[in-house]
């Protein structure tokens, strides 16, 4: 578990970023904003690229104390920074390139963990090997620039926007080397973007930034529910459902076994038996007996927890569905006319399952 | 050949001095242009502009300037004096350093613009790498700027080349020690020795012309970021 202290403050123009927090960092945290909040700043601060006053610690090192005239330099850091343009040396071969980090890392770091033809197996780079960096696609240049940064051996990986500059059809890929990382590397990373997404996809946890400041560290299913800040628009609230994968697939459907409950969900690729699905609020509706002959395949069983007023139109509905709840939001005139009240049963229809993962 | 009989002399100085002026002004010029184009604000463009002068001022005033300062009576004649190493005076260490000056902007602004050019971008790479600048600078910067790194070059020793003012104000015409072509020239034109005045001028057309040649082939900085396909 890597431990991220951050107490800074930095002035840019008529901009100021002011960010007093301790993350865990564990897996990928995602630093969340609109654009122009600082997000950015805040990697490159981290980064030891910005004049900041202020202190930060990683586990037990400081790394920036004003106070005590401390400033590790970004060279003696060991965190790794990829940015969304980020480009190889243009001069060296790829295979040079990843040995410009390798040759610089300690040995001690080196026999601690994972290997040169680790990095270059997992990002499946063997075949780019001797190539030079204007001769590869976006995606495969990526791939390079993450493997590169993986061989200086970082204790954090700074990401901005890294999956900005592909096409979407590269992203998907690239999404999946990313959630490798933490776990085959355990090289936390911070990745910054502003696709909701990607953050659905990658985020463990979510760092919200607005206008310099940060608003809390949350876990993904507190994020992605949290109402009560609205840190996400009406859109987007939605509900992580965790459950385990039962191989069945009829009709290309898999099954979630969630506690007493079971969803379908759309066949995956993967084989991992734990998955987690993002179900949007928006997509729940509630009916009050169980509706026969209906298109809409998952159906729960569950009781109102929480009604809480969203918005002047919208109710939001917290239900319980056996140990995990879920989100639902519906119109007031809805909520007024099935008469709704707080324990009930009732039956959640659940019209898609936005995300996997 | 009756043309190779001219006295070679000149034109080996020159070519001398340019060599060891270009040697020189990478030396100094390199440190001088990085750190121009990692600063910012007055000082920059203070130092920029003395860096600059050379290309306004007569060469003449430079040489007057040089010739105070490094006359037995000068702060800088006093000190080579007093390090037993004598005048500078119509010596060619003393062409040297009146070289250095006068063709430093031609060295520092083709550095400096490259360097601009390259930004940040590729420092902080190799920064969160683990690379310290000094080996950054050898093992990134310097290669990705080698095209730059001769232009700059061949501009100092061209122009150094092509000095006259400055070395007429400090070095005067001692043969084989300061009579580089550029004097040896005028003093042929002087005494109406115009066929080895031809003889010499042609020969420096001809350095430059090859010069100027490298110059553009290998010096121009050709995009190496190719667009995403």
């Amino acid at each position: 578990m890597t431990c991220l202290e951050l107490n800074i403050r930095l002035d840019k123009g008529n901009f100021r970023l002011s960010l007093n927090e301790i993350m865990q960092a564990q897996g990928i945290t995602v630093i969340w904003g609109e654009s122009g909040s600082g997000k950015s700043l805040l990697l490159r601060s981290i980064a030891g690229y910005e004049n900041v006053i202020g202190k930060i610690r990683l586990n037990d090192q400081t790394l920036l104390n004003d106070r005590q005239r401390i400033n590790i330099k970004p060279f003696l850091r060991r965190i790794g920074y990829v940015d969304q343009n980020a480009q190889l040396f243009p001069h060296l071969t790829v295979k040079q390139n990843l040995n410009f980090a390798y040759k610089r890392a300690k040995a001690s770091y080196k026999q601690q963990s994972y290997s040169f033809a680790d990095v270059v197996a997992v990002l499946q780079l063997e075949p780019l090997l001797e190539q030079k960096p204007a001769t590869l696609s976006g995606g495969e240049r990526q791939r390079c620039v993450i493997a590169q940064s993986l061989l200086s051996y970082p204790r954090l990986l700074l990401m901005d926007e890294p999956l900005s500059a592909l096409d979407s059809t590269i992203k998907v890929p690239i999404i999946e080397f990313l959630l490798k990382i933490p776990k085959t590397f355990s090289v936390p990373i911070f990745l910054v973007t502003h696709a909701y997404e990607e953050l659905l996809k990658l985020a463990d946890q979510v760092i919200v930034i607005a206008k310099g400041q940060s608003l809390g560290v949350y876990k993904l299913d507190e994020f992605c529910s949290n109402y009560a800040q609205s840190l996400v628009p009406a859109q987007q609230l939605g509900s992580l459902v965790r459950g385990e994968q039962i191989n069945c697939s009829e009709y290309g459907l898999s099954k979630l076994s969630c506690g007493s409950q079971t969803l379908y969900i759309p066949a995956t690729q993967n084989n991992k038996k734990h998955l987690e699905v993002i179900i949007y609020a928006k997509d729940v509706s509630i009916s009050l007996s169980k509706p026969e002959q209906s298109s809409i395949l998952n159906l729960l069983e569950a009781r109102i927890e929480r009604i809480i007023d969203y918005s002047n139109s919208s109710k939001l509905l917290q239900l319980s569905i056996g140990q995990q709840s879920l989100l639902s939001l519906i119109t007031l005139k809805s909520f007024h006319e099935l008469n709704l009240s707080l324990g009930q049963k009732i039956f959640a229809q659940v019209k898609t399952i936005s995300f996997i993962r | 050949m009756d043309f190779l009989t001219i006295d070679w002399q000149p034109i080996y100085l020159s070519l001398k001095l340019a060599f060891v002026s270009t040697l020189v002004l990478l030396i100094i010029g390199t440190p001088i242009a990085w750190k121009l184009s990692q600063t910012d604000g007055w000082l920059k463009h203070f130092v920029s502009t003395i860096v600059a002068l050379p290309l306004v001022l007569p060469p003449t005033v430079i040489g007057f300037y040089l010739l105070i300062l490094m006359s037995p009576n000068g702060w800088l004649g006093q000190f080579t004096q007093a390090l037993g190493l004598g005048s500078l005076l119509f010596s060619f260490s003393g062409l040297v350093i009146g070289s250095v000056i006068y063709s430093l902007p031609f060295v520092v602004q083709p550095l400096q613009n490259a360097f601009e050019t390259l930004g940040n971008k590729p420092l902080e790479t190799a920064y969160s790498l683990g690379a310290k600048p000094i080996d950054t600078f050898f093992s990134i910067v310097a290669p990705m700027c080698r095209r730059s790194f001769i232009t700059a070059a061949v501009l100092g020793f061209a122009h150094t080349l092509g000095e006259f003012g400055v070395i007429l104000m400090i070095g005067g015409s001692v043969p084989g020690e300061t009579r580089v072509a550029s004097i040896a020239i005028y003093e042929q034109v002087e005494m109406l020795n115009y066929a080895d005045a031809h003889k010499l001028a042609l020969i420096i057309i001809l350095i430059s012309i090859v010069l100027i040649l490298i110059s553009y082939r290998f010096g121009y900085q050709k995009m190496m970021v190719k667009p995403n396909h």
